[in-house]
C-alpha cells in the first residue's frame, strides 16, 4: 500500500478531475485572505507567488509555487479556512483542486487520504523551509552589496573632498611654474651665449641619460684636468656629447659650472612640470570618483578625446615608443568627452607604467581608433609583461592595484574609474593579455 | 686621502636629481654615486670596494621594481666588506613591517621620510659620516669640513 501514496497516485486520485480544473490568467488572484478557502490546489502549469501585505512596506513575497506544488495548504488545514496570504498567478497557469467539503469516501479511501495529507504537510514544510532559506540568503547578499556600495560612496566623497582641496593648490603651483618657466625662458633667450641657451633647452627635455650610462660617460671627463668630482658627475648626465663639452672647456676652463647650472635649470623645470602634471592627473582621477554629473554632448569626436589625452600624457609617452593611429572616418557620437579623456589616459598610463616598472625591453604603446557598422572601437596595446591570469578578473575592482608605489603610479583607482565611465557610455571594455602583448579594447556603440 | 663614497639609490630619476642636488655640499670631500636600481647600486659598491675605497654611506629608497631598499640593506649588512657602512632609508612608502625588518635584520642607522628637509638630511649625513670615519680609524682632519663636531669631540673625550 505504501507505494500507492506516491505523488503520482495523489495526483491521479485527487487532482485529475477535469471538472475541477481552473485556468488562472497572469495577474489573477487565486486565494485572498478575505475569502474562505476549503480547497487544496495543485499547480500543473505556470507559477504563483504568495504575498503578505504590510502597511509600511507593501506586498512582499513569502512563497512561490510552480508546477507540481500545492497551494492553499494552510487554509485547507486551518480551523477557520482563511488564507494568510494573497496568491497571485505570475504566469498564465492551470490548477486542479480538491475540495474538503465534497462527498464522503469509503473508509479505505479515507485512510489513504490521511496518508496523502501527511505527505502534503511534509512537502509543504520542506517548500517553506527552502523558501525561507532562499530569502534569508538574498537578504544577506543585498545587505552586503549595500554595505559595499555605501563604503565606496563614502570613500568617493571623501576622496573628492580631498581632491577639491588639493586641486586649488596644484592649480596655483602648475600655473606659477608655467609663468616662472616663461620668465626663465625669456632671461635665457636674452642671454648672449647661444651655446648656453642650447644647454638650457637640452635640460628642459629632462635627464635622458641613465645613471649607469652617466658612469661610462664620466670616464671621458675624468681625463680633463681641473674639473671637480661634482662638476664631472653633473656634466656626465646632461646628455650633451662629451666631445662638444670638452671643446668648450678647452677654450674656457671655467665654463663647467655654467653649463651645469643652465642644464640643471632646464632639468629642474622639466621635473617640476612632470610632478605638477602627475599631481593634476591624480587629483582629476580622484575627483571623478565623487562626481556623478558630467557634461554630455551629442556631437563628440572620439579622435579628439584621444588627442587630448595624448597631450596630457606627453611627458610619459616620451619614455616609450608611442604610436597613435586615428581612423578619420569615425562619425561623431553622443558621449562625455571629459570622461573619455580619462579612460584613454588611464589605459595608456597603465600600459606605460607597467612596462617601465618591469623594465620591458624596447617598450611600445599603441592607441588606435576604428569603427564598424555598430561600434567605435578603440584599442590600447602594449608589449609589457602582461596581466597574470589569476588577477585578470580583479583588475577593474576599485581597490585593486599591483602598483606598490602610490605616488609614482596613481592610486589604484585607474581601471575602476575606466570601468565606471565605460559602463555609463553603454560601452564595453575587454582585455586580452599575454606576456609581450596586452590589449584593452573599448567598444562604444554608435547612435543609430 | 682615502676616497669616501655616498651611494644614492632611487628608481625615480627626478627624485635622485633632487637628492644629489641637496648633497652637493659634501661633494668636495666625498664622492657621490647615483644609482637607479638595487643591482646597479650593488655593482657600484663592489667596484668602490675593489678600488680600495670606502662606501661610507648608503641612502636608499624602499619601493623600487625588482628589489626593494630593505633587500639591499640586508645584503649589505651581511657582507663583511661593508661592515662599517652607514645606512639611511629614505622613503615615503615603507610599511611598518619593512621598517622593522630594516632595523632588526639590516641594522638600519637612520630612517628619513619623504619629502625630506635639507637641513635634517645634512645633519644626519654629517653624524653618520663622522661615525664612519671614527669607526674606520681614518685620518679625520682631512674631512673636518663635513664632520659633526660634537660627535667628534665626544669621541675624543672618550679616547683620551
Amino acid at each position: 500500500m505504501e507505494d500507492k501514496v506516491s505523488f503520482n497516485w495523489v495526483k491521479q486520485e485527487f487532482f485529475s478531475d477535469e471538472n475541477k480544473k481552473l485556468y488562472v490568467k497572469k495577474g489573477e488572484v487565486l486565494l485572498d485572505p478575505q475569502h474562505k478557502n476549503t480547497r487544496l490546489f495543485l499547480v500543473t502549469k505556470g507559477k504563483f507567488l504568495g504575498y503578505l501585505s504590510d502597511a509600511e512596506i507593501g506586498n512582499y513575497p513569502v512563497f512561490e509555487a510552480s508546477e507540481n506544488k500545492f497551494i492553499g495548504v494552510y487554509s485547507y488545514f486551518s480551523d477557520d479556512h482563511y488564507s494568510y496570504s494573497k496568491v497571485v498567478a505570475v504566469e498564465d497557469s492551470e490548477v486542479y483542486y480538491y475540495d474538503k467539503v465534497r462527498e464522503a469516501h469509503t473508509p479505505e479511501e479515507m485512510q489513504r487520504l490521511s496518508q496523502f495529507h501527511i505527505s502534503i504537510v511534509v512537502n509543504e514544510l520542506y517548500a517553506r523551509q527552502y523558501f525561507a532559506k532562499k530569502m534569508a540568503q538574498e537578504r544577506h547578499n543585498d545587505s552586503q552589496r549595500l554595505l559595499k556600495a555605501e563604503k565606496m560612496s563614502t570613500l568617493g566623497q571623501m576622496a573628492a573632498g580631498v581632491a577639491h582641496e588639493l586641486n586649488n593648490s596644484i592649480g596655483v603651483i602648475d600655473g606659477s611654474m608655467g609663468r616662472l618657466a616663461e620668465f626663465i625662458n625669456k632671461c635665457v633667450d636674452s642671454h648672449g651665449d647661444h651655446h648656453l641657451r642650447d644647454v638650457f633647452e637640452t635640460g628642459k627635455k629632462g635627464q635622458e641619460i641613465s645613471s649607469e650610462e652617466a658612469r661610462t660617460i664620466r670616464k671621458q671627463y675624468e681625463k680633463i684636468k681641473g674639473l671637480t668630482d661634482g662638476q664631472i658627475r653633473k656634466l656626465s648626465k646632461t646628455g650633451i656629447p662629451a666631445n662638444e663639452v670638452i671643446k668648450t672647456l678647452q677654450k674656457d676652463p671655467s665654463a663647467a659650472d655654467r653649463i651645469n647650472e643652465f642644464w640643471e635649470m632646464g632639468c629642474t623645470l622639466h621635473d617640476m612640470e612632470i610632478a605638477a602634471n602627475h599631481s593634476t592627473h591624480v587629483v582629476r582621477s580622484v575627483k571623478q570618483l565623487g562626481v556623478t554629473e558630467h557634461q554630455w554632448s551629442k556631437d563628440v569626436s572620439i579622435n579628439h578625446t584621444i588627442s587630448e589625452a595624448m597631450v596630457i600624457l606627453k611627458n610619459l609617452t616620451k619614455r616609450v615608443k608611442t604610436t597613435v593611429f586615428l581612423d578619420e572616418y569615425i562619425p561623431n557620437t553622443e558621449a562625455c568627452p571629459g570622461q573619455l579623456v580619462q579612460v584613454w589616459i588611464n589605459l595608456v598610463k597603465n600600459g606605460i607604467e607597467s612596462m617601465l616598472s618591469s623594465q620591458t625591453e624596447d617598450p611600445q604603446i599603441r592607441i588606435a581608433s576604428g569603427h564598424d557598422a555598430k561600434n567605435i572601437i578603440i584599442t590600447v596595446t602594449d608589449n609589457g609583461p602582461g596581466i597574470p591570469e589569476d588577477i585578470k578578473q580583479r583588475i577593474f575592482e576599485p581597490s585593486f592595484t599591483t602598483k606598490v608605489d602610490g605616488l609614482n603610479f596613481g592610486l589604484g583607482l585607474g581601471l575602476a574609474v575606466v570601468q565606471r565611465i565605460v559602463t555609463e557610455h553603454d560601452a564595453v571594455i575587454e582585455v586580452n593579455s599575454e606576456p609581450g602583448h596586452t590589449e584593452f579594447t573599448v567598444k562604444i556603440p554608435l547612435i543609430s | 686621502m682615502d676616497k669616501l663614497y655616498i651611494i644614492c639609490v632611487d628608481d625615480q630619476r627626478e627624485v635622485l636629481n633632487a637628492l644629489t642636488e641637496d648633497l652637493e655640499v659634501f661633494e668636495n670631500h666625498v664622492k657621490i654615486e647615483e644609482c637607479e636600481s638595487v643591482k646597479e647600486a650593488w655593482d657600484v659598491m663592489e667596484e668602490v670596494d675593489n678600488e680600495g675605497d670606502y662606501v661610507a654611506l648608503l641612502i636608499t629608497d624602499q619601493v623600487m621594481p625588482n628589489n626593494t631598499g630593505v633587500d639591499l640593506l640586508k645584503k649589505l649588512s651581511a657582507d663583511i666588506r661593508f661592515g662599517a657602512t652607514k645606512t639611511i632609508l629614505l622613503t615615503g612608502q615603507a610599511t611598518h613591517k619593512d621598517t622593522i625588518e630594516a632595523i632588526n635584520s639590516a641594522h638600519l642607522n637612520h630612517y628619513i621620510e619623504k619629502p625630506w628637509k635639507k637641513d635634517d638630511l645634512h645633519a644626519t649625513i654629517k653624524t653618520l659620516i663622522t661615525q664612519f670615519v671614527l669607526d674606520k680609524g681614518l685620518e679625520y682632519q682631512s674631512y673636518m669640513d663635513i664632520l659633526d663636531q660634537s660627535v667628534l669631540l665626544n669621541n675624543l673625550r672618550k679616547t683620551t
